[in-house]
């Protein structure tokens, strides 16, 4: 009879202390279990989801820090710009994880040559004539495409040829082509006036420029808002819909032009004695309108891409923001449940060790005199402590195999009752500006709801045993350090 | 040459500065074939004389042989485990085992070779020393005191040692048992060739010895 059918027939004689080991490895096993289960799940939703979304890094400018600032009062100094050459050392340094990276110089056209297209029930909400974004692209692939928010339902991309010389050449939305009757091949000319207006408030036209662009592509954006518009911008511009009025043009022609735009402006205010109020060098990405677009190769390099472009680049006025943590605003909830249940399982592990150990410790004390008749049998302290560890793992196992079939269960209750069914997200910092976009897919809490599964694998299983398994064995080690100070003397005479 | 050799043997207690001792330069022999009784009155140190040879505690003055050989050449343990066989008056059994089971605990224990089928072997035993065999399979707690000191020298037996040990081992049972426990003892010391020490206040048991060990200030006065 060694001490393996030893402890068989303790586990299978002693039952009313073998049921009280299992009972509480059975709680505490469920209430890690489910911790366990939850914080996986979350891990799970997160990679399902991310896994389904282009593996995009947005850096644009931080506004809301500019905005704070501002409302504080603070002095915030000389804003330092993005420039060509950090986009280029953030390429350099980071290259291995980037597949393309695209940004958009932007501006603006006042022309009475373009219907705008409305949506539904809504009307131009500006004054004078009707205004159009220009949206620029720096690859064929650019970010609109690469990202999939949009696709070519006709005509084609820009070529490199087009985009390095800025061609005029134009893509543009279903909506607007169909509302002026554009087909593919069409020339669309664009007569863009160069409004000011005089202290006196009286407008006053600076010049009229003419362009005529090969209309070569029409796109369709995938998720356009539906019913009416409840999002606007500063002016009243609905902020979701605006993109069916963008152009989209090669950026080294809005750089030209924007050029030309300074030139005449600045002979104005030259006029005006306010020469100095234009910068003497253009910078396209100055003003902080423009957001780069990086697709990289995995949605796994979120973290070190950000990191080591955020060393590269040094400005805290430019912020990255990746897929990553659109979900972990958008799943907030998961997340805070998450964190909550991360720190419920280490102190359920830490917890159920000193609990066990005092249980066990208990059961020791109560088989004092057995455990002296081993020793005067001359048993070795050790093996009478492997018997006590076997006795407890065995029990424990088919605790935790009880705790399996219930753990599932409970973890759904957990996390019904710590999920909201629907998430109000605080409004979020308005720039203002309806031409700044990012090309980060928007993730809405039902659809992370949906993806969030409670299941039992393999990994969460192992983890599991291997959990009660370690606490089991530390629990009884602790309790079992009573025995070194059993003399069978003292017990048996 | 004896079994168990006593040389200069001395037990004391601490109190504070003072020792105090229990055995004082105690010298004695055993012999296998023999049962012995050793008398005392209480606090006399037999309890503690027993433990030293029951190898319970380590020897704080003086040698111990067994077979000439001092048992701080031995582990302590393996002493308990190999060499001697010892019965408690409380018989000290595992309570929820089977009679059975407690034998073959033991024979489990100890290294001696041990033959291939145990358990024939531990009913065996059982049933030379009374125990039947659907006794043998009840819990002790079942068997009455006397069947369960039985068991208990069965237990002791079991490892196929040449000393036995025992400590009041008819301190709870009615005098019939007694009588029997006390056969038992004589049998296993004259067939079977065993040294039996028991440590008793019983005049009966001791009258059945073939050698009364009488502890006295601190040594032993040998009546054969």
């Amino acid at each position: 009879m060694n001490y393996f059918r030893r402890a068989l027939i303790s586990i299978t004689r002693k039952i009313p202390k073998t049921l009280i080991l299992l009972l509480i490895v059975l709680i505490l096993g469920n209430i890690m279990l489910s911790s366990l289960l939850i914080v996986q799940s979350v891990d799970g939703t997160k990679d399902a989801v991310l896994k389904e979304l282009p593996p995009i890094v947005s850096l644009s400018f931080n506004f809301e820090k500019l905005n704070e600032m501002m409302m504080k009062g603070e002095d915030f100094g000389e804003i330092k710009w993005l420039t060509f050459d950090d986009l280029d050392n953030i390429a350099a340094a980071c290259g291995s994880y980037i597949k393309s990276y695209d940004y958009a110089v932007t501006t603006g056209m006042q022309t009475t040559s373009l219907e705008r297209a409305e949506r539904e029930g809504s009307s131009y909400p500006g004054f004078g004539m009707p205004a159009f974004t220009f949206s620029g692209a720096a690859i064929p692939m650019f970010a609109l495409l690469e990202s999939g928010e949009a696709e070519i339902v006709s005509g084609r991309t820009f070529t490199e040829q087009e985009l390095a010389e800025g061609r005029p050449v134009l893509i543009m939305s279903e909506q607007l082509a169909e509302q002026n009757n554009y087909v593919i091949g069409d020339t669309v000319t664009i007569e863009n006036t160069l409004v000011t207006y005089t202290q006196a408030g009286e407008e006053r036209i600076l010049d009229t420029l003419v362009f005529d662009f090969d209309l070569i592509g029409i796109i369709a954006y995938k998720n356009l808002p539906v019913g009416e518009s409840e999002q606007t911008s500063f002016f009243g511009i609905d902020t979701e819909w605006e993109r069916v009025n963008t152009l989209i043009t090669p950026n080294n022609f809005i750089r030209q032009y924007n050029e030309m735009w300074m030139e005449i402006n600045r002979e104005y205010y030259q006029e005006l004695g306010m020469a100095d109020f234009f910068p003497e060098e253009y910078n396209p990405l100055m003003g902080g309108t423009t957001s780069i677009t990086y697709i990289l190769n995995s949605s796994e390099d979120f973290e070190s891409f950000i990191k080591r472009s955020q060393d590269v680049l040094n400005n805290e006025w430019y912020l990255f923001t990746s897929q990553e943590d659109n979900f972990q605003k958008v799943a907030q909830p998961l997340e805070s449940m998450k964190n909550i249940l991360n720190y419920a399982f280490y102190i359920t592990l830490g917890s159920s060790i000193v609990v066990l150990a005092l249980v066990l410790f208990a059961f020791i004390r109560d088989r004092k005199k057995e455990i002296g008749i081993y020793l005067a049998l001359g048993e070795r302290k050790s093996k009478i402590v492997l018997q006590l560890v076997l006795e407890s793992l065995i029990i424990g196992i088919i605790g935790a195999t009880l705790a399996v079939g219930t753990g599932v269960f409970i973890a759904s209750m957990i996390s019904d009752a710590m999920l909201p069914d629907q998430l109000t997200i605080e409004e979020e910092f308005n720039p203002m500006i309806p031409v700044v976009e990012d090309y980060l897919a928007k993730i809405d809490y039902s659809s992370v709801l949906q993806s969030f599964d409670i299941g039992l694998d393999i990994r969460s299983t192992v983890a599991f045993y291997i959990a009660i398994v370690i606490t089991i064995i530390l629990a009884q080690l602790i309790a079992s350090t009573y025995i070194l100070s059993f003399d069978p003397k003292k017990i048996m005479m | 040459m004896p079994i168990l050799a006593v040389r200069n043997l001395s037990y004391h207690y601490q109190d504070g500065d003072y020792r105090r001792y229990v055995l004082r330069d105690i010298n004695a022999e055993f012999e296998k074939g023999k049962f012995y009784a050793i008398l005392g009155p209480s606090g006399s140190g037999k309890t503690t004389f027993l433990s030293l040879l029951g190898a319970m505690e380590s020897i704080q003055e003086g040698i111990i042989e067994f077979e000439g050989t001092p048992y701080s050449n031995y582990d302590l343990n393996s002493i308990r485990r190999n060499l001697i066989g010892m019965v408690f008056q409380s018989y000290n059994l595992i309570d929820y085992m089977t009679a059975v089971e407690n034998v073959l605990v033991a024979m489990s224990i100890t290294q001696q070779k041990m033959p291939a089928d145990c358990r024939a072997v531990a009913y065996n035993l059982l049933d030379y020393l009374g125990i039947t065999k659907t006794k043998a399979d009840r819990l002790v707690t079942k068997l009455s005191g006397g069947e369960q000191q039985r068991v208990a020298i069965a237990r002791a037996l079991a490892t196929n040692v040449d000393v036995i040990l025992a400590d009041e081992p008819t301190g709870n049972v009615d005098e019939s048992t007694e009588e029997e426990i006390i056969q038992i003892f004589k049998m296993l010391a004259h067939q079977h060739n065993k040294c039996v020490i028991v440590v008793t206040h019983s005049a009966t048991v001791a009258n059945e010895a073939d050698v009364i060990l009488t502890l006295r200030r601190g040594g032993f006065v040998t009546d054969e």
